[in-house]
C-alpha cells in the first residue's frame, strides 16, 4: 500500500557521511506506529459509536436511524481527523512517505469523511423527525435552533458540503489550482465549528466523560501537530536561515536558476532531491508559496541554495524577474526522492523536462560505486536544463547521460529499455510530469524493476 | 501489504477492546454496581403513543399514570388548605422521549417540581435536561401555573413538562 523510501537493510557505504547538513535518514517504524495508532483509533472510534446506544433507544421511532446517523458522524469525523494529520508534513511521517505519497493518501480518502458526514445530517434528521412524527423541513429547523451548537455546526456542515462539491473533478477542472486550495483550506474552520456539539451532543460523549476527554484531547493534540508543523517549524527555519535573492541566472530557454543566500545554511539539513516551499516576501507574491526542487545545495554551490524554476505560468514568469534582495520564507525540506531510499547498488535516474532538478540533487548525493546511468527527457534540446553538470556528476561516478529528445511519439519511454543493459538488478529514480512519471514507473514495473526499488518524484504544472 | 495488515489488526483490536471494555463495565453496572442513573422506571422509548406535538394531553396507557407509591398516599390525605403534597403528573411524549413532573404543593401553593421517570431517546434529552427544564421549572414556581412563556427551540419540551403539570393542577385545583 504504502510506498517506502527506505526500509529493509540499509546499504553500506562510504559517502556520504550523513552528517548535520543531510536530512535525517528516514525511519520506516514510525510509519508503522503511526499507521497502528491511527488504526486503533479508527476501531475504537467504531467501538464507541455503536455502543453509545441501549437496545431500547434502537427500537424507538427512527432509533435505526438515529443510530447509523451517529455512527457516520463519528466515523466520519475521525477520518477528517485523520485527512488533517496526512497534511499536517509531520517530519518522522514525510521523511518516509514523502509529501507526495502522504497527499496521494489524503486524496484517495478525501471523499469518505464528506459522505459520511452527508449521511451522518441526512440520517439523524431523518430518523429525529420520525421520533417527533414530524416533517422533515420542520425537523431541520428544530435540530438547528433547539440545540446547543447545533447552529454552528450547521455552518461548518455547508463549508464541508461547499467544499466537497467543488472537490468534484468536473468542478475542480474548471478552478484554479490555487482558487481551490484557498477555498478547501476552510474545512479547517469547518473542523472546528463542529467539533463542540460532537462533544456536547453526541450520545457517545454525553454522560462519558472518558472518551470525551479522549477526543478532546486527540483533536487538540492535531490542532497542535497542524500549528507545530505548518507554522512553527516553518517560520522558525525562515527567521533562522534568512534567506534572500542573490542572483537570477537563464539556464536554458524558459528555465531560471534562483541562488539564494542566507545564515547557518551548514545547519539547515536538506538532501539533494528534496524541495521546499518557497514564498517570495514581495507584493503580489508573499501569499502563494511554491514547491521547487533544491536543485543544488549549500554544499555543492559555494554556501547558497538554489532552485531552479521552468517557467509554466504567471507566478513562475514572475519568479524570473524576482529582484535580488528580496527574501524567501522556506517550508519545509520535504520528500523521500533522496539517496536515503537507495535500495540497491546501483541506480538508474530518469528525468523529464525539469524533473532534472530533482535528480541532479540526488545524483549529488549518491555514494561511491552506483555507476548511474542518467536519461535526461525533453521535448526539445533548448529546454534541456542543466545537463552541463549532470554531466559532470555523472563523470564523477563514472555513469553514462542520455539524452531523448523528441516528441513523446518519436521517443516513447520504451526508449529506455535500449539504453540500461542491466535495468532490472538497478535502483530507479523518476521526476518529471505526472503523466511522464506514470508512463515510466508502468514501463520500469513491466520490466523487472521491483516496485519498491522505484522512486519518484511528481511535479505538478 | 505489512501495513495493510497492521492497518487492519490495529482497527480490529481497537474495535474488540471498546466492546469488552464496555461490556465489563454493563457487567459490572448489573451486578450492583450503582452508576447514577438520574431517573427512576425507565419504560421503554417504544410505549411512546401520544402525538408529541399534542398539547391535549393524554395520559399516556396504563404505565403513565402509575406514580409509584410516593405520590399516590400523599396526594389522598393531604388534600386540604395546609400540608404538603406530591402528586405525580401524567406521562409525556415529546420529540426525543417521554417524561412526567412530579409536583409537590404546600398549602396549595407549588412549591417544588422534579421530572421523573423521563426516558431519552438519545442524549439530546440530557441536553434539555441541563437547560430547558431548570428554566420552565422557575417560571411555573413564579407563576403559580403553566401560563409561562416557556423556553423557545425546545418546544416540545416546554409542552410536555407544562402539560404534565397542568395535569396536577387540575386534578388539585381543580378537581
Amino acid at each position: 500500500m504504502i510506498e517506502d523510501a527506505a526500509r529493509g537493510p540499509s546499504l553500506t557505504r562510504s559517502s556520504p557521511k550523513l552528517g548535520a547538513s543531510w536530512s535525517p535518514r528516514p525511519r520506516p517504524g514510525v510509519v508503522d506506529v503511526a499507521v497502528a495508532v491511527v488504526a486503533v483509533g479508527l476501531g475504537a472510534t467504531v467501538g464507541i459509536s455503536l455502543t453509545a446506544e441501549t437496545r431500547t433507544q434502537f427500537d424507538g421511532n427512527g432509533g435505526i436511524a438515529i443510530f447509523a446517523g451517529n455512527v457516520t458522524g463519528l466515523v466520519g469525523t475521525y477520518l477528517a481527523l485523520v485527512m488533517v494529520l496526512l497534511v499536517s508534513r509531520i517530519p518522522w511521517v514525510e521523511r518516509v512517505l514523502g509529501q507526495d505519497g502522504l497527499l496521494r493518501w489524503h486524496r484517495r480518502l478525501a471523499a469518505w469523511p464528506i459522505l459520511l458526514i452527508a449521511a451522518h445530517a441526512f440520517l439523524l434528521t431523518i430518523g429525529y423527525a420520525q421520533a417527533a412524527r414530524s416533517g422533515i423541513l420542520h425537523e431541520v429547523g428544530t435540530l438547528v435552533s433547539g440545540f446547543a451548537y447545533m447552529a454552528i455546526a450547521t455552518v461548518a456542515f455547508v463549508i464541508m458540503m461547499l467544499i466537497g462539491a467543488v472537490s468534484v473533478r468536473a468542478v475542480r477542472s474548471r478552478m484554479k489550482r490555487e482558487s481551490w486550495w484557498a477555498l478547501h483550506l476552510f474545512m479547517y474552520l469547518a473542523l472546528a465549528l463542529a467539533f463542540a456539539h460532537e462533544v456536547v451532543l453526541g450520545p457517545s460523549f454525553v454522560g462519558h466523560p472518558l472518551t470525551r476527554f479522549v477526543w478532546s484531547v486527540a483533536w487538540a493534540a492535531t490542532a497542535g501537530v497542524v500549528i507545530v508543523c505548518r507554522f512553527g517549524i516553518p517560520i522558525v527555519r525562515s527567521v533562522r536561515h534568512r534567506l534572500v535573492v542573490a542572483e537570477v541566472r537563464p539556464e536554458a530557454s524558459g528555465v531560471v536558476s534562483i541562488h539564494l543566500k542566507g545564515r547557518h545554511l551548514d545547519r539547515l539539513s536538506v538532501s539533494g532531491g528534496q524541495f521546499f516551499e518557497w514564498r517570495f516576501l514581495r507584493r503580489g507574491m508573499w501569499w502563494q508559496a511554491h514547491p521547487f526542487s533544491v536543485s543544488a545545495t549549500a554544499r555543492s554551490n559555494a554556501g547558497s541554495l538554489r532552485l531552479t524554476v521552468k517557467n509554466v505560468g504567471d507566478f513562475t514568469a514572475a519568479l524570473a524577474a524576482v529582484p535580488v534582495g528580496t527574501r524567501v520564507a522556506i517550508e519545509g525540506p520535504y520528500g523521500a526522492f533522496t539517496a536515503h531510499a537507495q535500495r540497491r547498488q546501483r541506480v538508474l535516474l530518469v528525468a523529464g523536462g525539469i524533473g532534472v532538478t530533482a535528480v541532479r540533487g540526488v545524483l549529488e548525493d549518491l555514494p561511491a560505486g552506483c555507476e548511474p546511468v542518467v536519461v535526461l527527457r525533453a521535448s526539445d534540446a533548448g529546454s534541456l536544463a542543466l545537463g552541463d553538470e549532470v554531466a559532470a556528476l555523472v563523470e564523477r561516478h563514472h555513469g553514462t547521460v542520455h539524452e531523448l529528445v523528441g516528441s513523446r511519439e518519436a521517443v516513447p519511454v520504451e526508449a529506455i529499455g535500449a539504453l540500461v543493459a542491466d535495468l532490472k538488478e538497478r535502483d530507479a529514480y523518476v521526476a518529471g510530469p505526472e503523466g511522464f512519471v506514470e508512463a515510466v514507473v508502468e514501463f520500469l514495473s513491466r520490466a523487472g524493476v521491483p516496485v519498491k526499488s522505484i522512486h519518484s518524484e511528481i511535479y505538478a504544472l | 501489504m505489512n501495513r495493510s495488515f497492521l492497518a487492519v489488526a490495529g482497527a480490529v483490536g481497537g474495535l474488540l477492546g471498546v466492546l469488552g471494555l464496555n461490556s465489563a463495565a454493563t457487567k459490572n453496572a448489573a451486578s450492583g454496581g450503582s452508576i447514577a442513573v438520574p431517573t427512576s422506571p425507565r419504560p421503554t422509548a417504544s410505549a411512546s403513543t401520544g402525538s408529541p406535538g399534542a398539547v391535549t394531553g393524554t395520559s399516556i396507557g396504563s404505565g403513565g399514570a402509575s406514580s409509584g407509591g410516593t405520590s399516590g398516599g400523599g396526594s389522598s390525605a393531604l388534600s386540604g388548605s395546609a400540608g404538603t403534597e406530591v402528586v405525580t403528573g401524567t406521562r409525556e411524549s415529546f420529540s426525543y422521549g417521554q417524561m412526567s413532573i412530579q409536583v409537590t404543593l404546600t398549602s396549595g401553593k407549588v412549591t417544588a417540581l422534579r421530572v421523573v421517570g423521563m426516558t431519552e431517546l438519545d442524549a439530546f434529552s440530557t441536553q434539555i435536561a441541563d437547560t430547558a427544564i431548570p428554566t420552565l421549572e422557575r417560571e411555573v414556581l413564579a407563576a403559580q401555573s403553566t401560563k409561562v412563556h416557556g423556553v423557545s427551540g425546545a418546544t416540545y419540551t416546554t409542552e410536555a413538562y407544562l402539560q404534565s403539570v397542568q395535569s396536577v393542577l387540575d386534578k388539585t385545583h381543580a378537581g
